[in-house]
């Protein structure tokens, strides 16, 4: 097989690269690899061919909706930069950015605090997540916790 | 509890809970016009400013060596002082408490308290926090948690992390392979000073990397159990050495001893190498230091951006070589017990 790159010389190097369940193959040889390398990273078939290894990478052709409602922030400048551009992102990016979060962080379901607003709803929220956490931290034997999160009930209440 | 005290006795140096929010209604700092920014820093100092003694730090208005002094003080992120123009920190007092606006989230709470104390600093910036949500409305997706400009953060947005001093696991090269084990924990450790086994002053930070389907208690007991994990090779290497080469440990915190109270300059480098000798001379009981806190306290006070403050000058670098020097061997002098140097 030749390289698909210079066409001249044959393919040593072979990358297969899954991304969303889109497989993409690249056969090149070894200059055209050391070429790529020297001008500070693999570019083989677009810019953000190698990002799913690199950051994130959620691969923008597989996306219809491209670009965030509100803050105009695009799948693509996310690829680049790590970030995105408001809380509203996270539900423009749906499924894909949700796929990203569950590979970085090995979960989709937060289980954590509540944020205090005066709603009534908030505070009981927060009241039962707290009573969940007190009773796992007497099970497991950590007073001085239990004690703390007690406290923090009490101010609730 | 004694055991853990001893355990973490000279290696785990402070403990740190930083929780990353952002607010309704704006787009995140790295989308957002300087403007609309700025309109976040008056109502987070005014809620702070009913509870206690805070003070207000604009990034624009700071030159570069105070921001840096606050950053050398972990006080303030390298990102924040990128912001010149809607950058701010809010930071009490005591120092405990920094509040930064404006760095990659809105809002960014820390507490940084000595030791290892990772419990109470999470309750004392789970308190900030419960102030701040009630004036300000959190950007919080009840599958998601509190929503962060990058992912990584999402959840909790919370990290947990205690500075370790770990001399004889780097010495003994051990440091490597202990770095990848905490990374398959869901942890990661890094210099303080630099990265990898080049840590400058052998000071390394561990904290928690997921922040996701954790609570925050759950990720405080994570921390603090790799922490101990890691204290334990430290206390381990430490005997080890000694019991290895007696005369070679001694030799090492004596010279750095004599070195720093005698030396006319000294670099950064040079002097974030030999002030570890001491501390390690110090906790391997070959020199006794009259207060532990006061030598931390004396690395930061002689990075680069704390001198210059102190000089109240620029300085150039062999001015501060001296002035370094100088300091060193002042304090040196009065916080080691000179009887305790037994030859």
């Amino acid at each position: 097989m030749l390289c698909s790159e210079c066409k001249v010389n044959p393919a040593t190097i072979h990358i297969t690269n899954i991304v969303n369940g889109v497989k993409k193959e690249m056969h090149i040889c070894a200059e055209c690899a050391k070429k790529y390398e020297n001008l500070g990273g693999f570019k083989f078939v677009n810019d953000d061919f190698f990002m799913p290894l690199l950051s994130f990478g959620i691969d923008d052709s597989v996306i219809k909706l491209k670009a965030c409602p509100t803050c105009g922030t695009r799948i693509s400048d996310f690829n680049k930069s790590g970030y995105l551009g408001c809380a509203d992102c996270y539900s423009a990016f749906g499924d894909n950015l949700r796929a990203v979060i569950k590979r970085v962080q090995g979960s989709l379901k937060h289980v954590g605090k509540i944020p205090m607003d005066d709603s009534e709803m908030s505070q009981i929220r927060e009241y039962e997540r707290l009573q969940a956490e007190l009773k796992k931290a007497v099970e497991e034997e950590r007073y001085e916790d239990a004690a703390k999160i007690r406290d923090k009930l009490r101010k609730i209440r | 509890m004694s055991d853990v005290n001893a355990l973490v006795s000279n290696v785990a140096v402070s403990s740190r809970v930083r929780l990353a929010r952002n607010i309704n209604g704006y787009t995140f700092p790295v989308k957002a016009g300087a403007e609309r920014l700025a309109e976040i820093i008056k109502p987070v100092y005014n809620e702070l400013s009913k509870i206690g003694n805070f003070k207000l730090y604009l990034m624009k208005d700071k030159n570069s060596v105070e921001a840096h002094a606050l950053k050398e003080e972990h006080l303030i992120s390298a990102d924040l002082i990128q912001n010149t123009t809607s950058g701010a920190a809010i930071i009490s007092d005591d120092k405990t408490i920094s509040v930064m606006v404006n760095e990659e989230d809105h809002i960014r709470e820390q507490c940084l308290l000595r030791g290892f104390n990772l419990m109470a600093a999470y309750n004392n910036i789970d308190r900030i926090d419960d102030i701040l949500s009630k004036k300000l409305s959190f950007a919080f997706d009840k599958e998601l948690g509190y929503l962060t400009s990058c992912p990584t953060n999402v959840g909790a947005g919370m990290r947990a992390s205690v500075m370790l001093f770990l001399p004889a696991i780097t010495m003994n090269n051990s440091i490597n392979a202990i770095i990848n084990a905490v990374g398959k924990m869901g942890m990661t450790i890094r210099g303080v000073y630099g990265e990898g086994s080049d840590a400058e002053g052998y000071m390394y930070q561990v904290s928690n990397q997921v922040s996701l389907g954790l609570s925050e208690f759950d990720i405080i007991k994570n921390v603090e159990g790799t922490v101990l994990k890691i204290c334990e090779a430290e206390q381990n290497a430490r005997k080890q050495m000694l019991e290895n080469d007696p005369y070679g440990v001694k030799d090492m915190v004596y010279r750095a001893y004599g070195i720093l109270t005698s030396c006319i300059k000294i670099n950064s480098a040079e002097f974030m190498k030999l002030i570890a000798y001491i501390k390690l001379g110090a906790a391997l009981g070959l020199l006794r230091i009259n207060d532990e806190h006061v030598l931390d306290e004396l690395i930061n006070k002689m990075q680069p951006a704390n001198i210059t403050l102190a000089a109240g000058r620029n300085l150039s670098a062999n001015e501060r070589d001296i002035y370094r020097a100088d300091c060193c061997a002042k304090l040196l002098g009065e916080l080691v017990d000179k009887k305790s140097i037994k030859r």
